[in-house]
């Protein structure tokens, strides 16, 4: 018999693998339709320093809270890369420079969070792991916000995403600001982090900005952004299930179902292959 | 569209990607209605002046005037009076996006925000598809098309929002010889038939030459231009292509250039 506040905590948590599907399954089409490896790599990079620096800047100050250093952080390593490579720095050598800065600034908060406080290094894996059993009603009520947001902004600026990423150059000449719609995902990418990683950890939101609309691509071809989301909350949900019954990390659950969906889809599609005339 | 110039004017241009000039000291004003090409070997400056004039590129010296408009300063202006083409190979054919939707977005660019694809819309592009003959690929995903295909389709989204000119960086590359006249022949036909303007970049001008075009011979500064009768004069096409090919009374400068030497 499941007790009622414990209820609570289990609806809390589904409603949060559910928005965060949402908000990470229209994402990932974006960076799918963008083509952007780079970006993500460096995404991830960026993701794992901010939410460290979070940690960190919560732990010190009591009051600068997480969601707010890995929004600032996430924001400004994309802008930064964007600006420098509009500058004529080769878009490698940006990203290269700003992992190198993340990678030296996650060392060092990790570092000094275990330096500083005994539990200070466990807040820290606890961030990059996730917490999604425990959710807070304000932290689900920032991700509504979020995944709302990111929704309908995705819906409502398809059309002309499709285009900047077709070709930025003709968008521009055609009449599109296609510096604000290149701002307008980093702004929205760097928002659903910072409502994400606390729940699902820096893990498992590096590999569901990603995945979603690239399985939905592999496997039914479909290239649209309600599949990408579909996918997206079935990996979340059922990652979610799977880990509140066997008490497994909730971030290794949908880490293994991503890494499942993957490897069926390639394996459909290599054995497509060899079929005589496909 | 009110009070439109008459003319498309490069004035005392100077303009480079790196620390050497790309394009030099251009001066070349081209009156409305123009079918012109704009000729000259690898790296003589076409791709710079046409970034240049469609506001990609600003010049380091001079000015350029689409109509008496400036492309950086009144550019919601210019991108309505121009169609713009880039370079076969540089767009990135998504599978994400259809013929349909790249034509209508072309369309509801110069519009405010939300951009709905209406009935106006609808209608709008289904002319234009018509217009290059390619309404059968309508709901086909640009990845899934031919070379010759993607460029249609690219015209019919640069038709759709009736410009007063057609800017086209070397729209002939990559296709075959057929396909080469067949376009030249359709731009052409929107330059005569819907008072469009017309300025492209080209290493080729068979396709083109029965049309009489205005020719630009261009190699960092501009060498000659004019009526293609003119303008196409074996000293001109040696100061341009100082690197070409002359044997037996022959100048030859590429698969399809070869002109009566006067030597």
């Amino acid at each position: 018999m499941i007790s009622l506040p414990l209820l609570g905590i289990v609806a809390l948590g589904f409603a949060a693998a559910a928005l965060g599907g949402v908000a990470f399954g229209s994402l990932s089409y974006v960076l799918s339709l963008m083509q952007s490896t780079v970006f993500a790599i460096e995404l991830l990079h960026s993701l794992l320093a901010g939410a460290l620096l979070g940690v960190l800047a919560e732990s010190l100050t009591k009051v600068v809270p997480l969601q707010l250093v890995i929004f600032l952080y996430s924001l400004a390593s994309s802008v930064l890369v964007a600006e420098l490579s509009r500058r004529r720095v080769p878009q490698d050598v940006a990203i290269s420079l700003l992992s190198s800065l993340s990678a030296v600034l996650s060392v060092t908060s990790a570092w000094y969070l275990a330096y500083i406080t005994p539990v200070g290094y466990s807040r820290a894996m606890a961030v990059v792991w996730g917490i999604a059993l425990l959710v807070h009603p304000n932290d689900l009520a920032y991700l509504t916000l979020v995944a709302l947001l990111t929704v309908v902004s995705i819906l409502t600026f398809n059309l002309e995403l499709k285009y900047v990423s077709f070709d930025p150059d003709l968008a521009y000449v055609s009449g599109l600001n296609t510096r604000a719609y290149y701002y307008l995902v980093y702004t929205l990418v760097a928002l659903t982090l910072s409502a994400t990683v606390k729940i699902y950890g820096v893990v498992v939101a590096g590999v569901l900005i990603a995945t979603p609309s690239v399985i939905s691509v592999y496997l039914l071809r479909s290239y649209r952004v309600g599949t990408a989301i579909a996918f997206s909350t079935m990996i979340s949900l059922a990652g979610y299930s799977i880990s509140y019954l066997t008490g497994a990390q909730v971030s290794l659950c949908m880490g293994v179902i991503s890494l499942a969906l993957l490897t069926t889809g390639t394996l459909i599609r290599w054995l497509d292959g060899r079929r005589p005339n496909s | 569209m009110e009070d439109v110039g008459k003319s498309v004017e490069f004035v005392d241009v100077y303009a480079s990607y790196n620390d050497s000039y790309a394009a030099e000291n251009v001066n070349l004003t081209l009156t409305s209605p123009f079918y012109a090409l704009l000729l000259g070997p690898n790296g003589a400056g076409k791709t710079t002046l046409i970034k240049v004039l469609v506001g990609l590129l600003r010049p380091l010296r001079g000015y350029v005037r689409v109509y008496g408009r400036d492309p950086f300063r009144d550019r919601r202006e210019v991108s309505k009076l121009l169609g713009y083409l880039p370079q076969p190979g540089t767009s990135r054919p998504s599978p994400f996006m259809t013929v349909r939707e790249l034509v209508a977005v072309t369309l509801l660019s110069t519009r405010r925000p939300p951009r709905v694809v209406g009935r106006d819309v609808e209608e709008a592009v289904e002319e234009a598809l018509r217009a290059m003959e390619i309404e059968g690929l309508s709901s086909r995903r640009l990845s899934e098309l031919s070379g010759g295909q993607l460029q249609r389709a690219l015209i019919a989204s640069v038709i759709v929002r009736r410009p007063k000119l057609l800017v086209l960086d070397e729209p002939l590359a990559s296709l075959d010889f057929d396909a080469k006249c067949d376009l030249a022949g359709t731009l052409y036909k929107l330059h005569k038939e819907y008072s469009v303007d017309v300025l492209m970049s080209t290493h080729e001008m068979a396709s083109c030459i029965r049309y009489e075009p205005l020719v630009i011979l261009l190699n960092r500064r501009v060498v000659a231009y004019g009526p293609a009768s003119r303008v196409l004069t074996p000293d001109n096409l040696r100061r341009t292509y100082p690197t070409m090919s002359e044997v037996a009374g022959v100048m030859i400068l590429g698969e399809d250039h070869a002109v009566r030497s006067a030597r």
